[in-house]
C-alpha cells in the first residue's frame, strides 16, 4: 500500500481551542489548512463532545464552544480530519512531512507550515500501589462521564485525589453527571488570603470558582484538604486507600492515617504537563519551568518555535488553561499565514487578553504549587515505568551508578522506550531524579522517537517511503 | 439511545452505541491485559490514549479501547481472553 497524500499551507496538529483557533485563522487569512486530531471529534479536552444524545454535558458552553469553534473553522475552510493522529514530522524542502494514522491507514501530509497545538496530559506521579487496575487518571474519570452513559461502571467508592484546581473540575464534572464522589482528598490547603488577593485582580473569575466550591459540596464528597493518598491497596484491583494529613514540613503523618474501605475507582491528579512528543521530534527547543507544567515549547509571542515555520499554541507552550490556548492559538495561526505572504490580521486585541488570561492562570497555579515528587517513600519494587515493569529500586540504582539524565535513565534501565515513550514514566523519572538532587535542566527531558505513538510495522512504511520521497525531489 | 450487541472475548455483550469501550470492558472487571514481565492485571490508566494500557484487538487490529467508541457487531479481544 502507497500512503494517501494530501498537501496544504499549514497543517495544524489538534483540534482543541488552541488548534480550532488557529486553523480558523490561517484559513481566514487565505491559507489552505488541514487540521488533525487523534481522538473522534473535534474539540480537545476542554470542549470534549458527548457521544450520548440527552448527555449532562451537551448544553455546556465548552461543549457548545467546541461545536462553534469546528463550525467556524470548516466554514474558514479549514479541513478538520478526526482520527488522525499525527505519529511523525520531519522537515522536507519547502516545508514539513506528518506522517498520520488515519483510522489504521497511512496519511502524508505536506505542510509549508506547522503549527503544533497537541495540548496536555495528567502528569503521573507514582505512589505506592499505583499500577492496580481502578486507580486511573482525574481526567480518565472525566472523560469517561462526559463522553460515556454518565455513570462510572466501577462498583465501590469512588475517591478523586491529588492537587490543583482540576481536581474541582473534575468534581464538578462528577456534580453535573450526578455521579456519586465519595472522598474528594486534596494534599493542599490554598491560603485564605491568597485566593481573596488573586479574585481581587481577576473579578471576573470570581463566580466560577464559587460554582467549583459549590459543587464540590454538591457531590456529597467527605472532603480531606491537607491529606495525600499514601497507598492504593488490593490484590488484582484497587479495594481500599490509605490517606494521611500532611505535617508543617509538608510530609504525611503516618501516625494518623486513615483507610478508605470497599473502593472500586481511585481517580488521581497531580496536575499536567504539556505533551511535547512532536515538537521534540521536530527539533525545537524546550524550556523548563514548573509553573507552565514542567518541559514546554520554547516560542516568541506569536508563537513561532526555533525552527522556521514550526509554530506551536495552547499547553504545548506551557499550561495555562482553555481561554490563553484558544487566544494563543488564534496569533500562532494567523502569524504562521502571514509569513507565508498572506495577509496579516491584527492581533493586539488578542495579545493583550492572552497576557491577561496567563496572569490568572499564573497566579493559580502559585496557589497549587505542583509538587516535582510526592513526598512519599517508594518502595524498590513499587513500578515506576508501567510498560516495562521497571521499578523504583533499578531507576534508583541507575541514578546512583551515574545516570543523572532522563535520557541516561532509559539506555540504563529501558524506561521510557516502552509505548509510552516516556510520557507515563517521564514524570516519575524525574521525580526520582529530582529526589537525587539532580535539576530539572540537568535531568531534561524524553526525546520523541519514531514511531511518536505505537502504529502498525505497514503504516510506518508507507509513510516513511512518501516522506523520503518528498525529501529526494528535485 | 441505541443498543447495539457487540463481541468481548467470544461473548456477546448488549450496549449503548458510541460508549467508549472502556466503560463496557470496566463494568466487567477494571483489568483486561498482563504487564509484560510481571504479569501484572492491567486496564485503563490515562483515558486519553497516551499510555496504552487498555489495548486490545478490535476485528483484528491493535487499539486502545479508550479510544474505541462501541459499534454494533464489533469483536473485542483482550488480553485476558484465550487470545
Ligand atoms: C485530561 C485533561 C482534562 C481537562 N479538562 C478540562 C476541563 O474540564 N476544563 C478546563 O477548563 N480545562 C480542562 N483541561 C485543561 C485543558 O488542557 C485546556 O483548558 C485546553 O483544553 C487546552 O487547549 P489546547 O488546545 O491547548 O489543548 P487540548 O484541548 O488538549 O487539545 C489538544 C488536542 O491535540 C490532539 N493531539 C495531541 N497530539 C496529537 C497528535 N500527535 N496527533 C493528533 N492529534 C493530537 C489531542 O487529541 C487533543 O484533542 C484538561 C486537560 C487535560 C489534560
Ligand atoms: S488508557 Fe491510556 S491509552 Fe487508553
Amino acid at each position: 500500500m502507497t500512503a494517501e497524500r494530501l498537501s496544504c499551507d499549514v497543517a495544524v496538529v489538534g483540534a482543541g481551542p488552541a488548534g480550532l483557533a488557529a486553523a480558523s485563522a490561517a484559513a481566514t487569512a487565505g491559507a489552505s489548512v488541514i487540521c488533525l486530531d487523534a481522538f473522534g471529534q473535534p474539540g480537545g479536552q476542554y470542549a470534549m463532545q458527548p457521544t450520548q444524545a440527552g448527555s449532562a454535558f451537551a448544553e455546556t458552553s465548552a461543549v457548545l464552544s467546541g461545536q462553534d469553534a469546528a463550525q467556524q473553522a470548516a466554514a474558514a475552510g479549514a479541513k478538520i480530519l478526526c482520527g488522525a493522529e499525527v505519529f511523525w514530522g520531519a522537515p522536507v524542502p519547502g516545508g514539513f512531512c506528518l506522517s498520520v494514522n488515519r483510522q489504521g491507514s497511512a496519511l502524508a501530509v505536506e505542510a509549508r507550515a506547522v503549527v503544533v497545538a497537541a495540548g496536555a496530559m495528567e502528569r503521573p506521579l507514582p505512589f505506592p500501589g499505583w499500577t492496580l487496575p481502578g486507580v486511573i487518571g482525574a481526567g480518565a474519570a472525566q472523560r469517561m462521564l462526559k463522553t460515556g452513559s454518565g455513570a462510572l461502571p466501577m462498583t465501590g467508592s469512588t475517591v478523586l485525589a491529588g492537587s490543583g484546581p482540576f481536581l474541582l473540575a473534575v468534581a464538578q464534572s462528577f456534580a453535573r453527571a450526578g455521579q456519586p464522589l465519595d472522598h474528594f482528598v486534596e494534599m493542599q490547603r490554598p491560603s485564605l488570603t491568597g485566593l481573596t488577593g488573586l479574585f481581587m485582580r481577576h473579578p471576573d473569575r470570581v463566580f466560577e470558582a464559587m460554582r467549583l466550591g459549590r459543587d464540590l459540596r454538591g457531590t456529597g464528597a467527605t472532603r480531606h484538604f491537607g491529606h495525600i493518598v499514601t497507598r492504593a491497596i488490593g490484590r488484582d484491583r484497587v479495594e481500599a486507600v490509605e490517606i494521611a494529613p500532611l505535617d508543617g514540613s509538608g510530609r504525611p503523618d503516618m501516625s494518623r492515617t486513615t483507610r478508605i474501605e470497599r473502593v472500586g475507582t481511585l481517580a488521581v491528579g497531580y496536575g499536567f504537563q504539556p505533551v511535547i512528543d512532536l515538537t521534540t521530534a521536530l527539533g525545537a527547543a524546550h524550556d523548563f519551568d514548573a509553573a507552565l507544567g514542567g518541559w514546554h515549547c520554547r516560542a516568541d509571542d506569536d508563537g513561532a518555535t526555533t525552527i522556521p515555520n514550526l509554530w506551536a499554541a495552547g499547553e504545548t507552550l506551557g499550561i495555562g488553561g482553555a481561554a490563553p490556548a484558544q487566544l494563543s492559538g488564534r496569533i500562532a495561526g494567523g502569524a504562521a499565514a502571514a509569513a507565508l505572504g498572506f495577509p496579516a490580521d491584527d492581533t493586539a486585541e488578542p495579545r493583550k487578553r492572552v497576557r491577561r488570561a496567563r496572569a490568572f492562570a499564573a497566579g493559580l497555579a502559585a496557589l497549587f504549587p505542583m509538587p516535582r515528587h510526592l513526598p512519599l517513600e517508594l518502595p524498590d519494587d513499587e513500578l515506576i515505568c508501567r510498560c516495562e515493569d521497571i521499578r523504583a529500586g533499578d531507576i534508583a540504582t541507575a541514578i546512583a551508578e551515574g545516570a543523572h539524565e532522563s535520557f541516561a535513565v532509559k539506555t540504563w534501565t529501558r524506561a521510557g522506550m516502552g509505548p509510552c515513550q516516556g510520557r507515563i514514566c517521564g514524570a516519575g523519572v524525574a521525580a526520582a531524579l529530582a529526589r537525587a538532587g539532580i535539576p530539572s535542566e540537568t535531568a531534561s527531558y524524553n526525546r520523541a522517537h519514531l514511531p511518536l505513538r505505537p502504529v502498525p510495522l505497514p503504516l510506518v512504511r508507507d509513510a516513511m517511503e512518501a516522506q523520503n520521497q518528498m525529501e529526494t525531489r528535485a | 439511545m441505541t443498543m447495539i450487541e457487540i463481541e468481548i472475548d467470544g461473548a456477546s455483550v448488549v450496549c449503548r452505541e458510541g460508549l467508549p469501550l472502556t466503560e463496557v470492558l470496566m463494568s466487567g472487571a477494571p483489568s483486561w491485559r498482563r504487564s509484560p514481565k510481571l504479569g501484572a492485571p492491567r486496564g485503563m490508566f490515562c483515558g486519553m490514549g497516551l499510555c496504552f494500557e487498555c489495548a486490545v484487538e478490535v476485528d483484528g487490529t491493535w487499539a486502545r479501547a479508550c479510544l474505541e467508541r462501541t459499534r454494533a457487531g464489533m469483536r473485542v479481544r483482550t488480553g485476558e481472553g484465550d487470545i
